[in-house]
């Protein structure tokens, strides 16, 4: 009505305005038309009439005026919106717009940036490729690289932003010129590029191989101590642990090893290939060992987690068939963070934590309880005099607290990125610090890296990516005495000085010395060269160096050195390099898409080690192994090249069928020159089903199966197995003069292992909420090498042969559910698992292979154990009972009775992230599961003594549960002092069913407000709470301060670790 | 400006080009050595690297007679009883050999044999090549393709003496004896045994296809390797184990005949084992093992036999009644110690007198000028040339009786037989060949009283007298044949 009202008066006041040139200037953005009236008025004196609610209706409006004709104002103002207006006399009228006025609506050019909502925060944000159509129309473009896009369309129409894996957006035009739009990515994240191998990429929406990627943001709020740690239930089908055969592992420093897919090696290395920027990472040898110096520390640790882009692991053949005779274990590939082009940023992050020891330790029994059962002990032992029970004294050491601290950990990261003109860079430095929980173990780590993007020309770029670190070590290792020191021993005469009537490691840990230094550097650089449109020529020339110095002194008043001194001074150096020169070729044709590559690669690794032992010091402040009394030197080394060619080729038709191939030829020194050169293959397809014409799930936004066939190998079992070798040590002289004494047996038919690798795969999207992938492979290895007994004819015991063959085969699932998606509140969800079987095909002869604890036989997983079985406690007598072969029980043990069990492979593993996002409040949780599987623990074995050594050796807290009289039910046997030497050898008693649930990690995080932080001219701010090893259950818990599955591994403690950071960006 | 992005574009791709020739011509590339240890078909590519592998061979062949070997055939026969330590050939000593002794003499000797010969066999297919490679260097050549020859020729002789029947065993030799290898074969092959008769065929041809190699040194003054003169008097021994009598007596007359070789005097008989090596002291030992580098400890031969606290064998009473009271090789050959583990017993000093130190290398005699002379002896006596046969051992047995004049009277011929052995006992016990005596001349063991063994006495033939092939072989063999009487 009140619309009626103004018309009529302005029909009344009808009087031609456009005589007034009235100027108009104004900036507003998004402002609601009616407070742009008012201004107008204010700046002309006009009146205005409207219907409040109607302006309201129409929107906002963003102007941009410079002394504009009120006229051509007013046109902008109503500009897209349906709108008319009139002056009349010195009043303007606005009314809505009859539809008649709609259709002459004029078509306006509108710019904007599309931006991932995932990638906020990071140096570019921008998204490419994004498909921008005009609603009701044909008209249609796409966003540049930089996300920019430019469009004409009518201005009161609707514009359509699409992308696969992105979902759609439609935006009311309005009249704005400029339209930025934020996507946020739908669950499958299809648009994603996986770059793999050797500059090659796939996108994820026809994705034929098995890439996973783990990106920069899964990696926040992680451990920053190594990067091999932070893989671990995240990537479905690996696996991360101690590793295999490690024989510290009550150490702070034993070592850890990554899986993929299970073993298939018994001589060989089962790590997977690292490989940073292009080049492959030496990890130690084998089993991870650092070959020349005492302690081996794992490279994983030299690296600043924080400067990591993305990890992404290779898995099929298609993806590691590139990487031939190194690929079998699975490729890591390491890509570290490049500027971009777009603001500069400047960060800072903080974080300090504190390590604590917790309820993770190995449960033992207090000095009260070692007394009462000692002397059960004792008196259970007919041939013990039992008036000679010695004094136990009233001492009560806890050892735990002797050895052990509660750990600080500080991490400071500056990193500053952005390009210039046609130079792009990441610079960073950093600076890790951990007290660790065992003391006299402390990591320094000062790393920094200097990426570089340089465009010389249109046709050419160079590029530079060095990252280098020092890192300190200082090392304590204490052996058992944490947990097998007697309780009622004390540390300390009452004169303060070391108590030495045991092996008290407390003198060594005064007194001896263990530094480890190194540095190193690892990076390339390269170019690329635009030949024509679609060939580049790319050369990356790297190089991994390693130089790590170990200083031990084993002081002169320390137990194993005494009165003498001992100083080691030791130093290993790698150098490893490698040359690539690589052609890519990327066509497209119409709905045909090619990409073709060809390349090769030059490596060369290069070890040597020298350590000098000097015996026999002056005095303890010495130090240097040159004024020692006696010295030893040991010099070694070794080294190896190869040289490869690779090629892959890859077509994608309308999106829809893709298929790839891919092949290498690898050459190594290491090999017979029989088998010097070999070859791998690989092929796959992929179908991505819902981008057919006949697709009309709705429901399922996406679909795609694919397949995969292929081969690569395992060369990495050290160097020259295949030759003959002869050495010339001092021992082999004869007389005065050199002598050469051949110590390797020759195969000259010794060859790589090649593993046959089928993987499939179907991926889904669910109701643009859910993806869903699923994998299955059988991965056969062939030619398995191992060390094998030989005629002696050949002058040796034994000799490496490729020997058998390993099936592992499996399937793997990785979910992604957007479970919530509001405003306010988001609540994600990553979930994976894995099942892997291992079954062993072939072995040498059919050779059935007893090792310590486990067994290989053809038709069974190679990790089964061979065991007695232990069949529990005679309630008569408290005696230990086992089965014998036949199932019958027996008391004696007799390794006769061994019969094959449980493996240790599980049924099941995986992770599961979930991320909970409220306002500016994100709460992130890791948990980590494990069903199925057996480990033997050593650690039991020996701790459960049954009082056998009891008298020197501290025992598990479990040992409360004995037995002690007739009818006492008990899982654990009478306890005799000195005696029981069965009960501790090798029986089920001490396999543990792996089955748990781990909470390793759960963050809190805090952003501060944008609004907050342009007061203070910060660009990004965030402060968060984190936890590591959080919580630990199996279903086999025991009593409190008991030991389970969880502290019955390794009897070194996983610290519970809470932390406080703090990131800025300006 | 086309035709600049036209030069660009052959500019790169001329470097494209280059890198990758550059890698496919570095054939050497892919030849990689290891630091501080070598190929095998490195090693062999110079002169040096054949030298070093003919001193290896020696330090390998070294290691398997001080540990076992060398001890071998007087622990397993009558000259010997065990002390409380014994341990070292223990089972050997006892009769009570398994095919499963790996990790014991019946293993170790088996590989360490073959380890030996491994080296050997490398040097002898490597020198042709470098003959025609290095034809100034063919004398230093030579002489280690005659070294190498004659070290196959032990190998296989000393194989053939633990683990197959003796010569004599069948009358045409048709038993089992052992590989003979003359390459080393690769690590899947099946390796069958040779037959006796082709054992020794092949030891003979070695030793003697030597001698024109060797011929340069027939001279020779280095003791520790194998001269001229050390083909011919293992020749004499080799014939003699065959039963060839008149070829015994030739190669021995010619090894005799040399004049850089004498039998050492009795003043300085004893120096003669205790010494350093040289010519001038000991001209008697026409090859010995002997390593500046070698210690005493550990299980080695001094340990075992002459280490007044360690030792773990001494002289058995029916070899102490074969001396009289004035042979040197009594009064000065053994040391008893006065108190300890071993007081009262008779140790030899032939490795080491009373103490075991570090320094003076001991010396392993593997064959002596005095040998010689008893092989003559025998084979002589097996001619019936009697009188020579008793000059011979007269020669032997004036020298320990240096203070008066020896006669050899012999009431028959069987008689002369009995001394001849009994000599030989005498002046080669602890030097590893009674046993082996005993089996060749088809005698049985018979322990003395003071036997402390688990078996006194074996008669011939007896499957016993020769070791089990190992297990372990006979399982990744499968030509290997076991001998009998071992499972």
């Amino acid at each position: 009505m009140r619309l009626t009202i103004f018309l009529l008066i302005a029909g009344c006041l009808a009087v031609q305005a456009s005589g007034y040139a009235q100027k108009v200037s104004l900036s507003v953005r998004n402002a609601g038309i009616e407070s742009v009236c008012l201004n107008i008025k204010q700046q002309t004196g006009y009146f205005f009439l409207y219907d409040a609610d109607v302006l309201k209706k129409s929107g906002k409006v963003s102007l941009e005026l410079k002394n504009a004709e009120l006229t051509e104002a007013l046109k902008q103002l109503t500009a897209g919106k349906a709108l008319d207006y009139k002056i009349i006399d010195k009043t303007v009228i606005i009314s809505e717009a009859k539809n008649s006025t709609r259709v002459t609506q004029e078509d306006i050019i509108i710019k904007g940036t599309v931006k991932s909502k995932e990638a906020q925060g990071q140096a570019n944000p921008s998204l490419p490729g994004v498909v921008v159509t005009v609603k009701g129309t044909k008209k249609a473009t796409a966003t540049n690289g930089e996300g920019a896009y430019t469009i004409q369309a009518p201005a009161n129409g609707i514009l359509i932003f699409s992308m696969v894996g992105y979902g759609t957006r439609e935006i009311a035009i309005n009249g704005n010129k400029i339209i930025d739009v934020v996507m946020a990515e739908t669950a499958s994240d299809l648009q994603e590029v996986i770059v793999t191998a050797y500059g090659t990429s796939e996108r994820k929406e026809n994705q034929i191989g098995s890439a996973f990627v783990v990106t920069n943001k899964d990696l926040e709020n992680k451990p920053l101590d190594r990067i091999d740690r932070l893989l671990e239930g995240l990537v479905p089908g690996l696996q991360y642990g101690v590793q295999d055969g490690a024989d510290n592992t009550s150490s702070a420093r034993t070592r850890h090893q990554t899986r993929i897919r299970g073993e298939a090696s018994f001589g060989a290395s089962n790590e997977p290939l690292w490989v940073i920027d292009g080049v492959p990472l030496n990890t130690g040898n084998e089993t991870n060992q650092i070959l020349g110096v005492e302690t081996s520390i794992s490279p994983l640790t030299y690296l600043n987690p924080n400067d990591i882009e993305s990890i992404v692991v290779l898995k099929d053949a298609t993806a590691t068939t590139i990487y031939g005779a190194n690929g079998s274990n699975g490729v890591i590939l390491i890509t570290t963070k490049k500027g971009a082009s777009g603001e500069k940023t400047l960060s800072y992050g903080f974080r300090g934590g504190l390590n604590l020891i917790n309820n993770s330790r190995f449960h033992v029994l207090n000095a009260n309880e070692y007394r009462e059962l000692y002397k059960e002990s004792y008196i259970n032992n007919n041939a013990l005099d039992q008036s000679k029970m010695p004094d136990l004294g009233t001492t009560n050491t806890d050892w735990y607290d002797v050895f052990f601290r509660t750990g600080v950990a500080t991490n400071h990261n500056l990193s500053f990125s952005g390009a210039h003109k046609n130079t792009r860079y990441f610079v960073s430095g950093a600076y890790y610090n951990e007290k660790m929980i065992m003391m006299k173990n402390d990591v320094e780590r000062l790393s920094g890296r200097i990426n570089i993007d340089q465009k010389i020309s249109n046709s050419i770029d160079l590029f530079l990516r060095v990252g280098a670190s020092h890192n300190r070590n200082d090392i304590f290792n204490p052996g058992d005495s944490y947990y097998i020191n007697r309780p009622i021993d004390s540390p300390y005469n009452p004169d303060g000085t070391y108590v030495d009537a045991f092996y008290n490691k407390l003198r060594e840990a005064e007194y001896n010395d263990n530094t480890q230094k190194a540095n190193v550097l690892n990076g390339n650089i390269g170019g690329t060269i635009k030949i024509f449109p679609g060939l580049t020529y790319t050369t990356t020339n790297g190089i991994d160096y390693k130089s790590v110095k170990e200083n031990i002194y084993g002081s002169m008043f320390a137990t194993s050195n005494k009165n003498e001194g001992k100083a080691t001074f030791s130093k290993s150096r790698t150098i490893d390099w490698n040359s690539q020169h690589r052609l890519n070729y990327e066509k497209t044709i119409k709905e045909h898409d090619f990409s073709v590559l060809l390349g090769a690669e030059a490596l060369s690794d290069d070890l040597s080690s020298g350590s000098l032992i000097g015996y026999g010091f002056e005095d303890d402040y010495i130090r240097n192994p040159n004024y020692a009394q006696r010295i030893q030197t040991t010099v070694g080394g070794s080294r190896k090249n190869s040289l490869s060619y690779y090629g892959q080729f890859r077509y994608t038709l309308s999106n829809k069928y893709s298929v790839l191939g891919s092949f290498r030829r690898d050459g190594s020194s290491d090999f017979g020159s029989d088998v010097k050169w070999a070859t791998f293959n690989s092929v796959g397809a992929s179908w991505t089903v819902s981008n057919e014409k006949f697709w009309n799930i709705k429901k399922i936004d996406f679909a795609k199966l694919k397949l995969s066939y292929g081969t690569n190998g395992n060369s990495r079992f050290g160097a020259y197995r295949s030759k003959g070798l002869y050495r010339f040590l001092e021992n082999d002289t004869y007389n005065d003069q050199p002598g050469a004494v051949m110590y390797t047996g020759e195969n000259p038919v010794l060859s790589w292992e090649t593993t046959y690798i089928v993987n499939g795969g179907l991926s889904l999207g669910l109701f643009n909420r859910i993806s869903m992938e699923i994998e299955f492979y059988r991965n056969i290895t062939k030619g398995m090498l191992d060390k094998v007994e030989v005629t002696r004819t050949t002058g040796f015991n034994s000799i490496d042969q490729n020997i058998g063959s390993v099936k592992n085969s499996g399937i793997e699932m990785n979910l992604i559910t957007q479970n919530i998606q509001k405003k306010d509140f988001e609540w994600t969800t990553k979930f994976n698992i894995a099942h892997n079987t291992n079954k062993i095909l072939k072995l040498n002869n059919d050779n059935v292979k007893v090792l310590d604890k486990t067994i290989r036989v053809v038709g069974l997983d190679a990790s089964s154990f061979y065991l007695v079985r232990w069949a529990g406690v005679d309630p008569r007598d408290g005696g230990p009972l086992w089965y014998d072969a036949r199932g019958n029980i027996t008391k004696t043990f007799d390794l006769a009775n061994r019969v094959i069990t449980k493996a240790a492979t599980p049924d099941f593993f995986g992770g599961m992230t979930n991320t909970f996002q409220y306002k500016a409040f994100s709460l992130s949780s890791l948990f980590i599961y494990n069903v199925g599987g057996y480990a033997f623990s050593v650690l039991q074995r020996d701790s459960e003594s049954d009082g056998r050594n009891l008298a020197a050796e501290n025992q598990s807290r479990n040992l409360l549960d004995r037995w002690r009289e007739p009818g006492d039910l008990s899982i654990i046997p009478k306890t005799v002092l000195g005696e029981n030497a069965d009960n501790g050898r090798n029986s089920t008693r001490f396999l543990h069913k792996k089955t748990s649930l781990r909470l390793q990690n759960i963050s809190l995080n805090y952003n501060l407000s944008e609004k907050f932080l342009r007061q203070i001219s910060l660009r990004r701010a965030n402060v968060y709470l984190q936890a590591d090893n959080v919580a630990f259950w199996t279903p086999y818990d025991t009593k409190k301060d008991y030991n389970d599955y969880r502290n019955s591994f390794n009897p070194y403690p996983q610290p519970l670790v809470l932390s406080f950071g703090v990131n800025v960006s300006l | 400006m086309l035709k600049i992005e036209m030069k660009k574009i052959n500019y790169t791709l001329i470097l494209v080009l280059l890198a990758c020739l550059a890698l496919i011509s570095c054939k050497k590339f892919l030849e990689k050595e290891p630091f501080g240890k070598t190929g095998k078909n490195t090693l062999f590519e110079t002169v040096e690297g054949a030298k070093m592998a003919i001193n290896g061979s020696y330090n390998s062949m070294l290691a398997y007679y001080k540990n076992e070997f060398a001890m071998y055939a007087d622990i397993t026969s009558d000259n010997l009883i065990k002390g409380n330590k014994a341990s070292v050939l223990l089972p050997q000593f006892n009769f009570q050999s398994s095919s499963g002794d790996d990790a014991l003499a019946v293993g170790d000797l088996w590989l360490h044999m073959y380890e030996t010969l491994n080296n050997v066999n490398n040097i002898l297919n490597a020198v042709p090549e470098l003959k025609t490679k290095f034809p100034n260097q063919v004398k230093t050549l030579d002489s280690i393709t005659g070294q190498a020859l004659v070290m196959r020729a032990i190998c296989h002789f000393d194989l053939s003496r633990v683990y197959a029947q003796p010569y004599n065993y069948t009358t045409d030799a048709s038993h089992l004896g052992i590989p003979l290898l003359f390459k080393t074969p690769s690590p899947g092959q099946q390796v069958a045994r040779n037959t006796v008769k082709e054992t020794y065929d092949q030891v003979i041809l070695d030793l003697k296809s030597a001698l024109p190699f060797l011929q340069q040194h027939a001279n020779g003054t280095v003791q520790t390797s194998i001269s001229y003169q050390a083909a011919l008097a293992l020749l004499s021994r080799v014939y003699l184990y065959q039963g060839n009598w008149e070829q015994c007596v030739t190669y021995a007359d010619q090894a005799i005949a040399n004049t850089a070789y004498l039998l050492a005097g009795a003043s300085n008989y004893k120096s003669t084992f205790l010494l350093k090596p040289s010519l001038t002291l000991k001209p008697e030992v026409i090859f010995q093992l002997t390593n500046t580098g070698l210690t005493n400890g550990g299980s080695s031969i001094p340990t075992v036999y002459s280490d007044s606290t360690g030792a773990q064998y001494s002289a058995s009473a029916k070899l102490k009644s074969l001396f009289d009271p004035d042979d040197i090789r009594l009064t000065q050959m053994f040391t008893i110690p006065k108190k300890g583990e071993n007081a009262g017993k008779y140790l030899t000093v032939k490795y080491a007198d009373g103490t075991v130190t570090a320094i003076n290398p001991p010396a392993i005699q593997v064959i002596r000028l005095s040998e010689v002379y008893l092989n003559r002896a025998e084979a002589k006596w097996n001619l019936q040339r009697y009188t020579e046969a008793a000059n011979d051992i007269k020669t032997i047995s004036q020298r320990a009786h240096p203070s008066r004049t020896i006669d050899i009277t012999y009431s028959s011929n069987s008689d002369l037989y009995k001394q001849i052995a009994e000599e030989r006992n005498r002046e080669l016990c602890f030097e590893n060949h009674r046993f082996f005596d005993i089996i060749r001349r088809k005698e049985p063991l018979q322990r003395g009283i003071d036997c402390n063994s688990n078996t006194c006495s074996l008669t011939y033939p007896n499957d016993k007298f020769v070791l089990p092939i190992p297990n372990k072989e006979v399982e990744a063999n499968k030509a290997m044949k076991q001998n009998p009487g071992y499972n």
